[in-house]
This record gives C-alpha cells, sequence and structure tokens, in this order.
C-alpha cells in the first residue's frame, strides 16, 4: 500500500492501494469511457447488446420505451389429443413482480431468447415421465389487454365513467414437437415474438 | 486538476456508502433468497441477461448456487458491518457480477450502479470508521470531535462515483428527450400503468391526471439535464442533493422499480462531504439533547479492551471463513428443506399442471378486441395542443370549434372511423369518415360550430370505429362490426 505519510495536522494520509499513475490512467479510462458511450447515446447509436454487451454498463437509458397494452406469455403443450399441459410458466416457477405481484419472469424476457433452452428442458423431463404420451405441439399463448385495464376500479369508474371491464385477449401460435424433442420453429422466427 | 484526483478526505463519506451500499445490496438479496434456486441456478430456469455472449456466466446446478449466493450474502454483511472490508467488497463484487448476469428479471440498471461502487469502494478507506476492522484495529471510530485522529481517505474514487452518476442523470435526460411521447406525458402515463413497474396506488393516480403527468415530464427532464452538473457546484451542491432525493423518493413512492431508488440515494453520497455529516450530526445532537461526548469517555479503556481481547481470535482469516462457512451450511439446510422447485429432491417437484378443458379453450378462443378497447382516451375541448384538448368541454357557443383527440394503442389493425355531430333533432351536422393506419397513436377531429342555421341545444359528438381486416372475407366470428367508441353532449349557446 501507498502509504504517504502524515499531512500537515498529523494526520495518516494512508494513501491508495494503488500508484499515482495507476490513479491517473484509472481515472482516464473510467472518464473516455463514459463519455465514449455517453456521447453514442446522445447520437442514438445504443450498442447492440449481443456485440458490445459491455456498453450495457456504461450506457444510462432506463425506461427507453414504453407499451400501451400489457401482455403476457404461456407456452402450452398438447400431449395425445385432449391432454394440455401448461409448460411456462412452470408449476415450480414461483418468482413474481410487479403491480400486485403479477408479473412473470416471462414478461421481462421480450426478445424470448430464454424460451427456447427453457422449453427443451422442460419437454425432456416431460417426455422422460411420460414415454407413452409426449408433447407433439407447443402452442405460445399471448394474452394481452389494454393498460387502462389496469387502473383499479375505483380510478377507472373516475376517468371512463363506467366499470373497469378487466377484459383480456388471446393469440396464439403452435408448432410441432419432433422426435428428438426439439420445437420446429417456424422458418423466419427467431424465437416466439411477444411485444416488439 | 491532477492534483484533485491525489486529494484525501475524511473518509465517513464513504463509509456511509460503503454500509449503505452493503445493507441495501443484502436487503435485496434477501428477498430473492427463496427463489435463488429457480433464478440463478442450472436445475432452475435461468434467463441470462447477455446469452451467448462473453459476458454469460456459467449457471450452476442447485447446491453450488446456493453455496455461492450464501457466500454473497456474507459478504454483504461484512461490507455493511465492515468486516475485511476490502475482501468483502472484492468477493461481492465477483458474485453479484456472476450471479446477477444470470437472470434478466433480477438485474437492471440499478445493479450496474451497484456494481460500479462496489469496484470503486475498495480503492477508498471507508473500512476505517464506521467498521469492525476499525474497532478492531483500536481506532477511534466512533468519537466525536475527534476528526484529527480519523485517517485520510483518497478521493478520485468518489470523484469517479461522482462521475457516474452525472451520467446517469444526463443520460436518462437524453432517453427521455429520444422518447417519443415523453413531452406529452405518454411515457410517464405508461409507464404508470405498465405491469411490470407501473405505479402503486399513487402511480396510477398520477397516471389518470394529464396536466400532471406533463408537467411531471419537463420537470423530469429538467432536473435530468442540471442536477449532473449542478451537483458539483459548491453552493448549489446541496440544494440539489435535497432535489435529488426527493426525486428518488417520488418515483420509489409512484413506481416499482426494486432497489432502485435507495441504491442512488446511496450513489447520491458521493456527493456527501463531512461537513454535511458534521452538520447532520449536530442537528441531531440538538434534537435530541444531548451533549458532544466522545465514545471514549462513554466506554472505559478497560472495558473496551476486554471486549477486543475476548475477541481477538475473530481478526484472523480463519474466522471470516469460518463465518462464511457457516453461512453457506445454514443457507444450504434451508434450501435443501425448503426445496421449492425439487432441485434437491425430485420427489419435492411439484407435478405438472394439466389445463381444464374449458380453461384450455378459453386460451385458444381467439377473440378480436372490441374495437373500444384500441382506445385509451378520448377527450374533447375547445383548443388544442400537442396532441391534448384544453378550454370548454360542455358549453360552446356559435363560432367557436369543438376539438376531439383520441390516444390509441398500439399493435392494432386499422380502424375506419366515422366523426359525427349530431344536432337536437338527431340528424347528423357534420360527419367524416376517416382511414387510421395501425402505426397512428392519435386520431383528432375538429368540428367549427359556424353553421347560422343551427339550433341552440344539446348536441353529441360521436365517434364510431370499424377495425380494418383485410384478407378476412366472410369469416364467421371474424366480421368487422362497427363500434360507438365515444359519445358526449355539449351544449350549443348563441353568440354573446
Amino acid at each position: 500500500m501507498n502509504d504517504a505519510g502524515p499531512n500537515q495536522d498529523g494526520r495518516s494520509t494512508s494513501g491508495s492501494p494503488v500508484s499515482r499513475v495507476a490513479v491517473v490512467l484509472l481515472c482516464l479510462a473510467y472518464v473516455s469511457v463514459t463519455a465514449y458511450f455517453g456521447v453514442r447515446h446522445v447520437l442514438g447509436d445504443v450498442p447492440d447488446l449481443t456485440e458490445e454487451p459491455a456498453g450495457y454498463f456504461f450506457t444510462w437509458n432506463m425506461f427507453p420505451g414504453y407499451s400501451t397494452t400489457t401482455s403476457q406469455i404461456s407456452v402450452v403443450g398438447q400431449a395425445g389429443e385432449r391432454r394440455f399441459v401448461k409448460l411456462l410458466p412452470a408449476t415450480s416457477h414461483r418468482y413474481r413482480f410487479g403491480v400486485g405481484n403479477a408479473a412473470t419472469r416471462m414478461d421481462m424476457d421480450r426478445r424470448r431468447s430464454n424460451i427456447e433452452p427453457t422449453l427443451q428442458r422442460l419437454l425432456k423431463r416431460y417426455d422422460a415421465e411420460h414415454p407413452d404420451e409426449p408433447i407433439e405441439t407447443v402452442f405460445v399463448v399471448e394474452t394481452y389487454w389494454p393498460s387502462r385495464f389496469n387502473l383499479p376500479d375505483d380510478l377507472y369508474r373516475e376517468v371512463y365513467g363506467e366499470t373497469n371491464p378487466h377484459r383480456k385477449y388471446v393469440r396464439s401460435r403452435n408448432y410441432a414437437v419432433n422426435k428428438s424433442g426439439d420445437v420446429q420453429w417456424s422458418p423466419g422466427d427467431e424465437k416466439p415474438q411477444g411485444q416488439p | 486538476m491532477i492534483g484533485r484526483l491525489f486529494a484525501t478526505e475524511d473518509p465517513r463519506p464513504a463509509a456511509l456508502m460503503r454500509i449503505g451500499l452493503g445493507a441495501v445490496l443484502l436487503w435485496d438479496a434477501a428477498v430473492h433468497w427463496p427463489f435463488l434456486v429457480e433464478l440463478y441456478s442450472s436445475d432452475g430456469m435461468p434467463m441470462p441477461v447477455f446469452p451467448g455472449t462473453r459476458l454469460g456466466p456459467p449457471a450452476l446446478p442447485a447446491g453450488w448456487t446456493v453455496v455461492l449466493y450464501s457466500v454473497l450474502m456474507f459478504s454483504l454483511f461484512a461490507v455493511a458491518v465492515g468486516w475485511r472490508t476490502r475482501t468483502s467488497l472484492v468477493v461481492a463484487f465477483a458474485l453479484f457480477a456472476w450471479i446477477g448476469l444470470l437472470d434478466m428479471t433480477t438485474f437492471a440498471k440499478y445493479s450496474v450502479v451497484a456494481l460500479h461502487l462496489l469496484a470503486l469502494l475498495p480503492f477508498t478507506r471507508s473500512q476505517d470508521v464506521w467498521s469492525v476492522d476499525a474497532w478492531w484495529s483500536r481506532r477511534p471510530a466512533f468519537s466525536k470531535g475527534r476528526a484529527s485522529e480519523r485517517p485520510l481517505s483518497p478521493r478520485w474514487p468518489r470523484l469517479l462515483m461522482g462521475v457516474m452518476v452525472s451520467a446517469i442523470y444526463l443520460g436518462s435526460a437524453v432517453t427521455k428527450l429520444q422518447t417519443p411521447g415523453f413531452a406529452n406525458g405518454d411515457a410517464i402515463r405508461f409507464s404508470l400503468l405498465d405491469l411490470r413497474w407501473g405505479g402503486g396506488r399513487i402511480g396510477m393516480w398520477l397516471a389518470t391526471r394529464p396536466n400532471l403527468l406533463v408537467l411531471a415530464s419537463f420537470a423530469t427532464v429538467l432536473f435530468e439535464m442540471t442536477a449532473g452538473i449542478l451537483l458539483w457546484v459548491p453552493r448549489l451542491r446541496r440544494p440539489t442533493l435535497i432535489a435529488a432525493v426527493l426525486f428518488h423518493v417520488a418515483i420509489g413512492v409512484t413506481m416499482h422499480v426494486a432497489i432502485f431508488t435507495p441504491l442512488m440515494l446511496v450513489a447520491l453520497t458521493a456527493f456527501v462531504t463531512e461537513a454535511d455529516i458534521a452538520a447532520v450530526g449536530r442537528c441531531w445532537q440538538r434534537l435530541a439533547r444531548r451533549r458532544a461526548a466522545s465514545d471514549d469517555s462513554r466506554e472505559s479503556p478497560g472495558s473496551v479492551a476486554d471486549s477486543r481481547g475476548r475477541l481477538r481470535r475473530m481478526r484472523s482469516p480463519a474466522a471470516y471463513v469460518v463465518c462464511a462457512g457457516v453461512c453457506v451450511g445454514v443457507g444450504f439446510a434451508q434450501q435443501h428443506a425448503t426445496d421449492r422447485i425439487g432441485a434437491f429432491r425430485p420427489e419435492a417437484s411439484k407435478p405438472w399442471r394439466t389445463l381444464k378443458d374449458e380453461t384450455w379453450q378459453a386460451l385458444m378462443r381467439e377473440d378480436l378486441p372490441q374495437a373500444g378497447d384500441y382506445f385509451h382516451s378520448v377527450e374533447i375541448g375547445s383548443r388544442i395542443g400537442s396532441f391534448r384538448v384544453f378550454g370548454e368541454q360542455k358549453m360552446f357557443r356559435r363560432g367557436m370549434t369543438v376539438h376531439v383527440v383520441a390516444r390509441l394503442v398500439e399493435r392494432r389493425v386499422p380502424l375506419r372511423l366515422t366523426w359525427r355531430l349530431v344536432g337536437p333533432d338527431g340528424t347528423d351536422h357534420l360527419r367524416r369518415d376517416v382511414l387510421l393506419q395501425a402505426d397512428s397513436p392519435y386520431a383528432w377531429q375538429s368540428f367549427p360550430l359556424v353553421g347560422a342555421t343551427w339550433p341552440t341545444g344539446e348536441y353529441a359528438v360521436v365517434l364510431e370505429a370499424t377495425p380494418v381486416l383485410p384478407g378476412i372475407r366472410n369469416a364467421p366470428g371474424f366480421e368487422p362490426k362497427t363500434e360507438e367508441v365515444f359519445r358526449r353532449t355539449i351544449q350549443l349557446e348563441g353568440p354573446r
């Protein structure tokens, strides 16, 4: 440790564990990187996180957008003709957050990039437990509704003059599962897409 | 400028940050403790923040994940109390990064703030006051009026933290300026209505107040544009700090943003000085009506020496490791006993949930939204600006204009809109048909009340909408229906 010894008041000036040159270089590097990504942010050039994940740590672009509809994703598997099993969120996936603890982890995965590996794991586990009736079709179900229905009922009535209907709508896409247990995502689908 | 980098300062502000950071992160870790196997282990459902990149750490089996998480919690506790502080900070940084990057749900920008602070704090002397390390080193860690005896801490780490805070504010302001719909309050409104980070009761109430939303939007941008700079101006530092505290408390009260608010309050201590702490101390003494006394005067040297002597063995690295091991053991036992997802005992795993027929049929029924559900709001007024209406809403005179603005949701089909002004006799005095494209967030219409022969009385402003469904013709259940989505009565009076 670089101990500078007592100062004029007699107080110990125990120094930093790094040399002065290292301090200058470290500060220059930190400020430069912060400024670099800051300028890019101003210009609208936000780092692509798949190519420049380190940019996430120096680009301060919180809440870059919003959505006027609320949606939630679930995945259902069909085994046999009339047996439908809820795959995601799984019964063991109990973490919830957000307003009223209603949001699931699936709702944070906008690019749905984590659905596929998790789904593959669940399909293999299910097929191992039910070899006579494996899952043959997977349905990605999106439940959506206007965000204004998230208002408490009394506020909704005050603003819109009617009872909050709490209506929800559904859209789904289905994908076949081959004998190896791999989901046949449609050509052109990177992953099941949720909200843009 | 270079000289400022090598300046030294009292370590108490850095210690304050250390205690706050350790406490906040420890609390956050405790909140996620029941779900750690689900969130962070390969036996659960890890959702990496950067999958397939160099910043994608490996997810370990449940047992090892519990070990690492327990060590993380222990190190955060040690950071908060200042026990082997530098070691604890380094360990906390490494584990917080590794575990955090395994789950995009619990890792956000506030986690990045925490990582910056964890990375820079080891370069300070935050362990020299208000810490177990200081107590063991026989330093007068808690004494008042003994500033001359406290060792000094390098200033440059906190300068860099200040740079980070300024970058956060300026970056946030830039983001808002680049967001369409921020200036008219839409960004805040729909963020408050969001299921994931939306408002509590207060936030939801704010979402229904358009004027407040616009004012809040401008106030937010104004604050963020200026705070990052004013915090560096000595005369304005304290008022700006107070404003920043109020700003973040307001965010925390109105939205669900996890530990963002307390973490930013911790980060703001980068601008807290020894003079601020001394001032708070004096206020506290006045409030508590206590006389200033040093800790040494309250505690006899003999008793302090006795307690330090008894705990001498705890100073050794082995004691630190043993305590960490105890935490791991307790944590592992607790997770094994609860085993929420059956990672340790397969018999504890939950059975598959089979959907009932009616549930499945409800999920598969693809109803088109009612036309009215494509509209977030429809408002009426005598003046229009920035996609909002103002002024009269009920009483109009001949010569005025009735403006109607509709805010629609995105991700919808095109709509055929029919705007009507219906007179007291029930006939349409004005009618306009418009095709609204799917990407238009607003629709508006103006009805000039200029008809000299129009009778005074009650008129109705009506908006009807018909979804346009290209490619679907005569399919059962998909016939587009015209729906009245808005009707408001107004009174037309004669000219003054």
